[in-house]
């Protein structure tokens, strides 16, 4: 079956709102609730790590606590208890695996239920899958035919241990540990998450994906990805992840840090499904991601593509930090919120080379009874010759119940530097949608579709393996917001 | 005549609250987000030893406009603006002047209110002004600040417009001596509008190290208007900060801020600029413009364009750019044999220019090409030194 | 004597050439036309002529009475005499035509050491020349290039060539953008313009505008150089049977 039509397949089955509500049973290993230095120690030692990681971890701590959780954000939420929270949970009998047939068939049955079939024969063609499951990577496909091309794509946890010049050498150094208050947590109790690194020259021969799922109660995520382009290679990454439908919120607080030395180009894509809570707001995931790249290199080149569906409240702004000169970053965007739900999202593009390019595309939408805004910085230093940034901003709201909110600092400190930025804010004009239901469309389908089109920008950026799914999840997303 | 009136006991009492908030919080620190981009203390350094007087000028015959501040009118004080602001503080616990210009019903749109303050060296001068516009009525008020240096200028002014009424406002900041020395300038101003009024606002900053105008506008009826003209300029070590935020509050209100920037040698330009629409505020029409043009290597532009929207029958807008002149038409100017000194003139004179044309009060459109004027001389003085 | 000879001129921009040793002589009272297929280079040419930053001029001279302009910046080349009618004119806001026109004239006048024009001297004649072009008085009014129709853009190009009077005037793609009856209008106005003082340079893509405006001598330009010259025949050759055959010959 060709890829396109399994991925309508597996969206069409899902009729309910949260298909990905299920939860699954397996037998886990679990840390006690709570967070102090022997938790960190725990964690360290269930993933083997060397001495030095762990130290590096007990540092972030001592960080941490002496850090105060973030309120500038447009969000509003409970208090989250840090003490009682889970940070450590793995399906048992996950360690030592040699190939798939280990794998516990429930979680692989999990898996096939989620649409990511992980046995590589009936795995989507061209997309290779790091699955993490709660605390750690249950198992990554195709590594044989990615090793051929010295591409190193495995769970970070292995990666400590394989690779640690490469991990000591980048890990913290484009998001420091003391970033901020989620960085300097997530860097004392990541888990798992994946770890890449294209050579010198290698043009990534397929999609790299990594799926990440909460199952357990109470339990957090912390997940920690680093992506490496070394000097002329190019990767696609795809991010995707969802949780079960549970009452209480969880707390999934990532950090991606991804590199480019000269003339690499990444390519990062997101689409991001955690459970949103309910219509009447209870449970869902708070989303407190720290995303952020570094074009070391000239020419290089970083592009974020995100399709924000999910969580309860979401504080995630993907950002470039442009050193190389010609260096390019971009940030194309889409934040839905429906019912409850709270998105505080945007990027940063921190323009430090000469005739260094940004673009940045936001298209938010909120409907029902939420909270949508754009939070964006561009910044040009006085190094920054002949550089370039348009941002172009645009909301739409359905509904009187919800807000749209745009706040975008801008700086420049050289006058060569040119920074064009525009936004806009309206709602669905009656006449699209008169035009659309004097065609026979429901008001829902009528409603998918305009929003689908409104954006459009930055739907064309995703890989054709995303975009269809994305294309259904929005009008999944927007389920009884009108009429 | 000279305009001079003492704070009435009425009005001391009512800032007695501001006095204690101000000996214990001071001035407004630059951790508060909408002063992180203007950092007072590095401007302000000894307020203390200053001299508070507040002198004020009218041209012609219009002391029948100016009364003492009738106690009624001090609930302007009681909004949630000028109670949350952290200048309030500093200024109502310092003024020395506090009067309210009353515009008579008959007043013909003819002829301007036009005040004029001059703050010597060594002198703070805070005034409360109150402008209160009757119904029906269209009326033109022109107040301007010339400062000295080391002197400290710090106004409050809360505006009122009447139903079905137009008001042209301006506020010049302008510099007295020829340097720019420790003269600074932060002000207060609140407009509310009735139905089916228009502000017309005109904000000239020239003068002064630091000026700083913090506006905040309720359409607070169907159909009232707001339009903000700002033009800043900036050179030395200026720092020249627009910060607005305009409440649609009902329905069919519109708003419109246009906001110029010119900055040279290595001073400082901000705008922080909000439109804000309430859940009920349908129809809305909000739109903000602000560009900023960068002259030298040392010069810095911060913008920040805000909208935060709970309606969703709106239309608000925003666009932002900083930049240099624009290459290509410098080169079409270069190859009709002009100068590259006069093309830069006449491009920095044109993208000035733009924005006189949307003032529709005479009176402000040629007080503001003059300042444009005058700044192009110095210009032109400094390229040819 | 040649009024201008351009003599194997080589230009890039970036890694690209686009000027590949193009020479070229052009006589007073001569009008001159450059055909080619788009990508040939010809509106690098005109760019380079008038000096705009953006190239790397290689190798190669360009003499206006025996001048060299590649020394010299845009404004000085203007004031020796060389004018280029844009093919898209810049828009101007803020900045009205009268007053754009007024600091032109007097540019030139001062660089001829002639007397600057003021007042109702300046007024009367933009207004006499205006009107041989069909511009309204309106039109002068409002900013320059600023919402203005593709017709009205040539024509005030044209306008502001027959006040600054140039030795050589380069017309880059003039026809572009216009309708039958603005074609004509422009034509014409560049028609009256001739002189035997003065030489021109038609750059155009089309053979129509040579209609209006009848040159003596053709030229085809391909990849960066010229190929093939001769007389007005030329170009209704190329109309006949396009740029094929001289691709294929190059």
């Amino acid at each position: 079956m060709p890829i396109q039509e399994e991925t309508i397949e597996q969206v069409n089955l899902a009729t309910s709102k949260y298909k990905y509500g299920f939860s699954t049973d397996l037998e886990v290993d679990k840390a006690p609730k709570g967070l102090d230095e022997n938790i960190i120690k725990l964690i360290s030692s269930k993933k083997n790590e060397p001495e030095w990681m762990l130290d590096w971890r007990l540092k972030a701590f001592e960080i941490w606590k002496k850090m105060k959780e973030p309120e500038w954000a447009k969000v509003n939420y409970s208090k989250i208890d840090y003490q009682d929270i889970y940070y450590y949970s793995a399906p048992k009998n996950t360690e030592k695996l040699k190939s798939l047939d280990e794998v516990d068939p429930e979680l692989l049955k999990t898996y096939e239920k989620l649409g990511i079939p992980l046995n590589e024969q009936k795995a989507l063609a061209g997309v290779a899958v790091d699955a993490v499951f709660d605390s750690v990577s249950v198992v990554t496909t195709f590594r044989k035919q990615l090793e051929e091309k010295g591409v190193i794509f495995c769970p970070i946890s292995e990666a400590i241990k394989t690779h640690p010049e490469l991990i000591k050498k980048y890990i913290g150094s484009v998001i420091p540990r003391h970033d901020n208050y989620f960085s300097a947590l997530n860097s004392a109790v990541f888990t798992d998450g994946s770890f890449v690194y294209i050579p010198k020259g290698v043009k990534c021969p397929m999609e790299l994906s990594t799926y990440f799922r909460i199952n357990e109660k109470n339990t957090g995520q912390f997940e920690r990805t680093l992506i490496i382009a070394d000097d002329d290679s190019y990767v696609s990454y795809l991010e995707g992840c969802t949780a079960p439908q549970r009452d209480e919120n969880q707390l999934h607080a990532a950090v991606v840090e991804l590199i480019t030395h000269d003339n690499a180009e990444i390519k990062y894509s997101t689409v991001q499904n955690w459970f949103p809570g309910d219509e009447n707001g209870k449970g869902g995931i708070f989303n407190f991601v720290t995303k952020r790249g570094s074009c070391l290199g000239k020419n290089s080149k970083i592009s974020w593509t995100q399709v924000e569906t999910g969580s309860a409240v979401t504080w995630k702004y993907p950002s470039c930090i442009l050193h190389g000169d010609n260096s390019v970053g971009e940030f194309y965007s889409v934040a839905i919120t429906n019912n409850f739900q709270q998105a505080d999202t945007g990027t940063k593009m921190i323009h430090l080379g000469k005739n260094t390019k940004s673009t940045i595309i936001s298209k938010g939408i909120s409907a029902g009874k939420s909270q949508n805004t754009y939070r964006g910085k561009v910044l040009m230093q006085p190094g920054a010759k002949n550089a370039r940034n348009f941002t172009q901003c645009d909301s739409l709201l359905i509904g009187d119940k919800c807000g749209a909110h745009t706040i975008p600092y801008i700086t420049s400190k050289n006058p060569s530097a040119n920074i064009e930025h525009e936004a806009t804010t309206s709602k669905i004009s009656e006449d699209q949608l008169f035009y659309c239901l004097s065609r026979g469309l429901s008001e829902e389908e009528a409603v998918s579709l305009i929003v689908n089109g409104f954006c459009k920008e930055v739907m064309k950026e995703l890989p054709m393996e995303f975009s269809v799914e994305a294309q259904k999840l929005i009008g999944i997303s927007l389920e009884g917001s009108v009429g | 005549m000279e305009i001079n009136s003492p704070p009435s006991n009425e009005v001391l009492d009512f800032c007695n609250f501001f006095k204690q908030s101000f000996k214990e919080h001071g001035w407004p620190n630059s951790k508060i987000e909408t002063w992180k981009m203007t950092p007072l203390q590095k401007f302000i350094k000894d307020s203390s030893s200053l001299k508070h007087n507040s002198k004020y000028l009218l041209s012609n015959n219009k002391n029948k406009f100016i009364k003492n501040v009738d106690i009624n009118n001090l609930e302007f004080l009681n909004s949630k603006y000028f109670q949350k602001n952290e200048m309030s503080r500093v200024i109502l616990s310092h003024i020395s002047n506090a009067f309210e210009i009353l515009v008579p019903k008959s007043t013909s749109k003819k002829e301007t209110i036009d005040i004029k303050s001059s703050i010597d060296a060594g002198i703070w001068s805070s005034s409360l002004i109150i402008i209160k516009v009757p119904e029906n009525v269209e009326c033109n008020i022109a107040l301007e600040f010339s400062l000295s240096s080391n002197s400290l200028c710090t106004p409050l002014i809360a505006i009122d417009v009447g139903k079905g009424s137009n008001l042209s406002f301006g506020l010049s900041v302008i510099n007295s001596s020829k340097s720019l020395n420790a003269s600074n300038f932060v002000s207060l101003i609140e407009g509310d509008l009735s139905e089916n009024s228009n502000l017309e606002m005109v904000l000239t900053q020239q003068g002064a190290t630091l000026s700083r105008s913090d506006i905040n506008i309720n359409l607070n009826q169907n159909y009232s208007n707001y339009d903000l003209i700002g033009v800043y300029f900036g050179r030395e070590k200026q720092h020249q900060d627009i910060t607005t935020c305009v409440n649609h509050l009902a329905e069919n209100t519109s708003s419109n801020q246009v906001i110029r920037g010119i900055l040279d040698d290595s001073s400082v330009g901000v705008y922080q600029g909000g439109v804000k629409v309430a859940p009920n505020a349908q129809k809305t029409d909000g739109r903000q413009m602000s560009r900023a043009l960068l002259l030298s290597n040392l010069a810095e532009s911060n913008s920040k364009p805000e909208l935060e929207i709970f309606a969703d029958d709106v239309s608000c807008a925003h666009g932002a750019t900083i930049g240099e002149l624009d290459k290509d038409q410098f080169f079409y100017l270069l190859s009709r044999g002009v100068s590259h000194s006069m093309a830069r003139e006449l491009l920095i004179k044109a993208y000035l220019n733009e924005v006189v044309e949307e003032i529709q009060n005479d009176y402000l459109s040629d007080k503001l090409e003059k300042a444009i004027d005058f700044w192009l001389s110095e210009f032109k003085m400094k390229e040819v030194a | 004597m040649s009024l201008l000879k351009i003599e194997d001129l080589y230009a890039s921009i970036g890694d690209e050439k686009i000027l590949n040793g193009l020479s070229l002589e052009i006589n007073a009272g001569e009008t001159h036309a450059i055909m080619g297929p788009n990508g040939s280079g010809k509106s690098t040419l005109s760019y380079v002529l008038s000096g705009r930053e953006d190239y790397d001029v290689t190798k190669g001279s360009v003499l206006l009475d025996k001048k060299e302009l590649l020394d010299i910046e845009a404004d000085e080349r203007s004031k020796l005499g060389l004018f280029l009618a844009f093919q898209y004119p810049i828009e101007l806001p803020g900045v009205t035509g009268m007053t754009f026109l007024r600091t032109i004239i007097n540019s030139s006048r001062i660089a001829k050491n002639l007397p600057e024009l003021e007042g109702i001297e300046l007024v009367k004649l933009i207004r006499k020349k205006a009107a041989e072009l069909e511009i309204s008085q309106d039109m002068l009014k409002r900013f320059v290039n600023v919402g203005f129709s593709g017709g009205e853009k040539k024509r005030f190009e044209i306008l502001q060539m027959a006040l600054l009077d140039p030795k050589i005037a380069v017309l880059d793609e003039t026809d572009s953008g216009l309708d039958v009856d603005a074609l004509r209008i422009v034509g014409k106005g560049v028609t009256n313009l001739k002189s035997k003082d003065r030489g021109m340079l038609v750059i155009t893509h089309y053979q129509r505008l040579l209609d209006h405006i009848i040159p003596d001598f053709v030229h085809i330009m391909v990849k960066g150089k010229i190929i093939q010259s001769g007389g007005p025949d030329l170009a209704k050759l190329v109309e006949k049977e396009g740029y094929k055959s001289f691709l294929n010959g190059n």
